[in-house]
Order: structure tokens, then sequence, then C-alpha cells
């Protein structure tokens, strides 16, 4: 079926937490009155959450598996990660457009700011490009990286409010949060949904994350992509 | 319109051996102050330009750095030292399959790692039909790649790559999976790619034949150095001999150094060694050591070993040493007694040896062979199946054999094998070195026979009969 898959995912997503979260459990989210107010909250979280961490584990493990290109013809290394990034892109703007038409159909009125929603994601895989840059290099001289990446992405996602309100977090912790590298994204693709405009800081810390890491990754992979090919 | 395609000038390339990957951890977090690994160097030092219109064969034993230096040229390895240039584009069809996806039909995999090589996939699908043609895979074009057999891939790549018209075009041993129709097809498209002085080919392969038949010039590698490059027939035959000499695994080419000289006290060892076909050996009892100076020659029973240099060292020169004894060095004196790397035809000539015993030996069997550079055997004899005792030695005593050799070796190139062994076990080397040395017979131009052992013939008037 191929390419259909890219279409029947996101569509089950949404049909099952429909289910689950309009009729067998209905949590409120304080100031977003309706039904399948929580459901669009959680789908915004979990598309782009799911689109990073694709991009990470997948991207964290491109280069060993790729290691039958690498070993044989000239590529650079970037474009097997890369390769995840795009189609951890393509999958989270699919699955937003399927999101936005359930929107409508719920009642939610489309806005303007609904255009922007690929910057904030752009902004996501860029840092997920980045760190699966880092981590696909160094999985390469230490293969388990790629087991302790599973379990690391867990961890981050639950000390996010990814699948739940921040409301429910203590204050100290949610001023805490600002620093969480991915949660300026998927605020921001929030507020976007709610046709409201991301703050300046976040704005800035939304580039500035895959600019640091990035230049981490460029200094790494500078310094070891001659071992690389050595070793794969 | 460069006439030189490719350009390497002292390319190495070491690899890091880690024992363990934690080393690898260690040396990073020290910032490399604990060193972990040892090096490795798969490529020494290798030149070479290559110009339009050459095929050039890469040989070698498995592990010898021929793919590491394909590798290098072809981008997917970084040289550790040493820089190449490569005028034009180069596609290397390395090992198996080239990296080709499994699950992509054949067709999909031609555009895709078309595209991964930066062509464009226009310029891909023109190619298509052709690369189809030559593949002539049939129905398997159009299959996934995990059906294919080791065969069906290399066809596959090799007919993309040769589509794809590069300027240099590298094959890594990917033929030999190739069936014999398709592997004639390959070596005449590369006869055709190199024919009209526009393109070159590198080639490693192990059939030397082939190697024989398409290459203009053939390199011979060796644990990572060019052990001998030019024209193919003699590399190709010089390392055929080195292949199939002796079984040892140990293959060591010691150089000795020129112009060290043993000094051998006078004296001892003195009935031996005036007669033709006799022995004749100095002896020393006390540890040799190098002498700075060479002593005067001629005294009777006492022989001074030439420096070496004067002697080739023959680099097919496989040693089993022992811990016994060991073969400082060999040389061909002419019939004036004069150490010479050629000898005259129709001259005798003396081949000579030392060695040196490190520990006690009673009675060693000193034994000689001469072959030629295609291995077949002129000489080869030894002290006991000519009945001739010999004395005991003790360590550190140096022994020179010499062995008169009749006129009768035709002109050709000879390679000299040493061996010493004991009466109890002639067969058991305490030391050997096959083909260790060489040296030419040189005079009018040789015949191919193996000697000449006939003279100049009489001719007379016959009667006529009636």
């Amino acid at each position: 079926m191929g390419a259909l898959w890219n279409v029947l995912h996101p569509l089950a997503m949404i049909a099952i937490y429909t289910l689950v979260f309009s009729s067998i459990m209905t949590p409120r989210l304080e100031g977003h009155p309706g039904r399948f107010a929580f459901i669009i909250y959680l789908c915004s979280g979990i598309i782009p959450w799911t689109a990073f961490a694709d991009c990470v584990s997948r991207g964290c493990g491109a280069l060993v598996l790729n290691a039958g290109y690498l070993r044989k013809l000239p590529i650079p290394e970037p474009v097997f990660v890369a390769q995840e990034a795009v189609a951890a892109f393509a999958t989270a703007v699919i699955s937003f457009l399927l999101l936005l038409v359930f929107a409508v159909c719920v009642g939610l009125p489309p806005t303007w700011t609904w255009l922007l929603l690929p910057v904030p994601l752009i902004a996501l895989l860029s840092l997920g490009f980045a760190i699966g840059m880092l981590l696909s290099t160094l999985n390469v001289f230490f293969r388990d990286i790629q087991q302790w990446v599973g379990i690391a992405l867990q961890i981050t996602m639950w000390t996010a409010p990814i699948v739940y309100a921040a409301a429910i977090l203590p204050p100290a912790y949610q001023a805490l949060l600002r620093w969480h590298p991915l949660l300026p994204s998927i605020n921001s693709v929030r507020l976007l949904m709610d046709g409201n405009l991301p703050a300046a800081w976040e704005w800035a810390m939304m580039f500035g994350w895959p600019i640091v890491v990035g230049a981490m990754a460029l200094a790494v992979s500078r310094r070891l992509s001659d071992e690389i090919r050595d070793v794969i | 319109m460069s006439d030189i395609l490719v350009t390497a000038s002292g390319l190495s390339k070491r690899f890091k051996i880690y024992e363990k990957p934690s080393g690898r951890l260690a040396e990073w977090a020290s910032m490399g102050r604990v060193m972990r690994h040892r090096d490795f160097w798969a490529l020494r030092d290798f030149s070479f330009d290559v110009r339009r219109g050459q095929c050039i064969g890469i040989i070698g034993a498995n592990g010898a750095g021929k793919s590491t230096l394909l590798r290098i040229l072809s981008g997917t390895l970084a040289a550790s030292s040493g820089s190449f240039n490569i005028n034009g584009r180069l596609l290397s069809l390395l090992e198996l399959g080239t990296g080709f996806n499994p699950n992509l039909t054949g067709r999909l995999n031609v555009l895709h790692t078309a595209e991964l090589l930066g062509y464009s996939p226009a310029y891909a699908r023109e190619k298509e039909q052709q690369i189809e043609a030559f593949a002539d895979l049939g129905e398997f074009f159009d299959l996934p790649l995990r059906m294919y057999s080791s065969g069906m891939q290399v066809r596959l790549g090799f007919s993309m790559f040769a589509a794809l018209d590069p300027e240099i075009l590298v094959v890594d041993e990917a033929l030999a999976v190739g069936d014999a129709s398709f592997q004639r097809k390959c070596y005449r498209h590369m006869e055709q790619m190199v024919q009209d002085k526009s393109r070159a080919v590198l080639l490693v392969a192990h059939d030397m034949i082939s190697i024989q038949k398409l290459c203009s010039h053939v390199i011979w590698l060796d644990h990572g150095r060019v052990k001998l490059a030019g024209e193919p027939k003699p590399v190709v035959e010089a390392y055929m001999k080195f292949m199939f000499t002796g079984q040892g695994p140990e293959a060591t080419s010691t150089v000795i150094k020129a112009g060290a000289v043993l000094p051998l006290p006078p004296g001892e060892g003195g009935g031996e060694g005036q007669a033709a076909h006799e022995l004749s050996a100095a002896r020393n009892t006390t540890p040799a050591a190098p002498h700075p100076n060479p002593l005067p020659e001629g005294e009777g029973t006492r022989k001074t070993i030439p420096p070496s240099g004067v002697l080739q060292r023959s680099t097919a020169a496989l040693t089993y040493a022992g811990h016994a004894a060991e073969i400082v060095a060999a040389w061909v004196e002419d019939h004036t007694g004069r150490v010479t790397p050629s000898a005259s035809v129709d001259q005798p000539l003396t081949i000579c040896y030392a060695v040196r015993f490190k520990s006690p030996i009673a009675h060693p069997v000193f034994g000689v062979r001469v072959s030629t550079i295609r291995g077949e055997v002129l000489v080869a004899t030894n002290t006991l199946m000519m009945d001739h005792q010999v004395a005991s030695y003790t360590a550190g005593e140096v022994a020179i054999v010499s062995w008169p050799v009749k006129p009768g070796l035709a002109v050709d190139e000879y390679f000299i094998t040493c061996g010493i062994s004991t009466v109890e076990s002639p067969y058991e080397f305490l030391v050997r070195e096959v083909d260790g040395y060489r040296f030419a017979v040189e005079g009018r131009s040789r015949s191919g026979a193996l000697c000449s052992i006939v003279e100049s013939p009489v001719i007379t008037e016959g009667e006529r009969a009636s």
C-alpha cells in the first residue's frame, strides 16, 4: 500500500484519541471548552513529538544502517540523517493536514496563523537533525548509543507537557521548562492552532537550540568524519 | 584536455586498531593523553599517475592494500597523509553490489544510486535503456534486488557504471562473480574505454590472465607498499612466483645492510675448499661482530662476505628462519673470483653464501638450488647428496659455502635458494631462504632453452649416399 500508510497512521491516531478522550475518558483543558479541545491539544503535541522522536532515533541509526553506501560511494554522511528528517517532516505535514480537517469538522474556526504551522515544525526537525547528526556520528563508534536514545526519548517526552497540560505542573518546574529544547516549538504549534502568535523569546529559543546543537554536531562530525569511514 | 587523469603522491592510510571500544572512549576522554590504539598501515607512500588510455592493474595478496587504495581514490576513505588529484569523473564499482538497496527493483536502484552519485534524474533515465540492455537481466531488472544472485548484482552494478560513462572506472574484484560471457563483455567494454585514449581503467583482479591481457601497467602491492610495478608480464610473473613458492606463513624480506662485513680469522677449516666441486668453509671460533673495515681478501681459506648491494636481493624472498642458524648473505663470483650480479654465459661461476650458526650444529648439510623466474629448477643439490662430509660448528661460527658451477646456465635471470639442515633430518631446515637472491647470466641473446650445454657445432662435408 506504500504511501497510503502515511495517511492511514495519523488517521487511526486521531480516530483512537477521539474515541478514548471524547467518550471513555473526558479530561478537561483549562480555558478550552468543548469535547474535542483536549484531543486537538493532545494531537498538536503528539504529532510534532513523534516527528522529532522518529527523526532522532532513526537519524541516530542512519549511518550504521547505510554503512553499505558509505563504504562504497562517496556520499556525504549528513545526507542519510537528513533523509530521516525530511521523511519525518513529510509525515508531520500530512498528519497536521488531517488534524486541521478534523478541527474544522468539530467546529474550530480556521485562522491565518495555521499557515505558520510549518515554521515551528521546521525548527523542531532542524533540532532533530542536529541531534541525529551528533548521535549517529557517535553511534558509529559506540553502537550502544542507539539503545540509550530510546530511553532518553521516553524521559524527554514525559518531562515536558506533551501529552498532559502544563497547568498540572508545580510553578517552579514550569519556570524551568522554559529551557526545555522541545517546548518552544511544541508550544508554538499549540498557540498557532488556537490563532495566537508565539512570544519573541519563544521564537528565539525555537531557533536558538538547533543553532547551538547544530554547531556542536558540526564540530564533532568535522573531527570524526574521516574516521567514520575507517570503522563503519 | 590534460593527459593525466589521476595523480597520487605519497598516499598513506593508517587505521587505528582498538582492542576494545572503551579504548577509544578513554582516548577521547583524556584528550589524547591516553593511547589505547595501535596503528595499522594499510597503505604506505603510494604514488602514481594515471593517463588517458591506460588500464592499470593492481595485484597483491589479500590485505595488501589494494582496496584501501581504490577506496581512497573513490573518496570513501580519507588518506592519512599524501594527496591525490582526480581530473575527471571517477566511478568505482567496489566489491559486491555497490550499496544497492535490496528492497528496490533493479531499475529503481539504478535511478536511486545515480541520484545519490549526483547525476540528474533526467540523465539517469536517459541511460536506463542502455543499462537494461547491457545488464541483460530479463525480467529480473524489475524485481527487487534481494532476489538477485550475487552475479546478477554485479551485472547491474557494472552495467550502470559503464553506462554513466566515467573518465576513470575503478573495478575491484567484483567481476569475479559474473559468468564467463558477462566477464568477457565487461573486459571488452573496458578495452574500448581505454582504446580511444580518452579514459582510463583501474582494475583489481586475481585473474592474472585477464590482468595481462587488459592492462598496460601492473602494480604489485604487498603489505601496503609497491613491491613491483611496470609492464604486466614481468610483474605478474614475479607475483605468481612469489605466491607459489614455499608454503611457510612467514615471509620476510629483511635486507642486509650494505657494507656489513664479518671478519673471519684464518687458520681453521683448512683442509677444505680448494678443489672444484668441494666446499670451502671458513670458520670462526669467536662470536662474529660487524667490523668497520673489510679484511683483505683471498687469504687461503678465509673469505670475506662482500657488501650486499652487489647482488640483487630478490623481492620474492621467502625465509623460514629457525633459531639455530641464519643466512648472512649470498653472492655470485665470476671465473676470476670477482663478486658480480651478472656472470658471463661462457664462463664458470661460483655461488656463495655465508651462514652464521647461533647454536652448535653437528655436521650440517648445506644445500643450494637455482631456479628461473618461472620456477624451473636447474640446480638442486646438497652436501649430503654429494657425499661431502661437513665439520661441526659451534655457536657464533660463520661458514661460507661456495658452489662452483660449470658454464651452461642459459642467458636468463636466476633465483638462489639456500638451505641448511642436518644429517639426521636433511629435509628439516634450520634456515632456508627460498629465492632469496637473484643473479643474471649474460651473453648473446637468449634462446629460450634452459641451459646452454651444447658447444659450437662441427660441420663437415657429408658423403652422398648412393
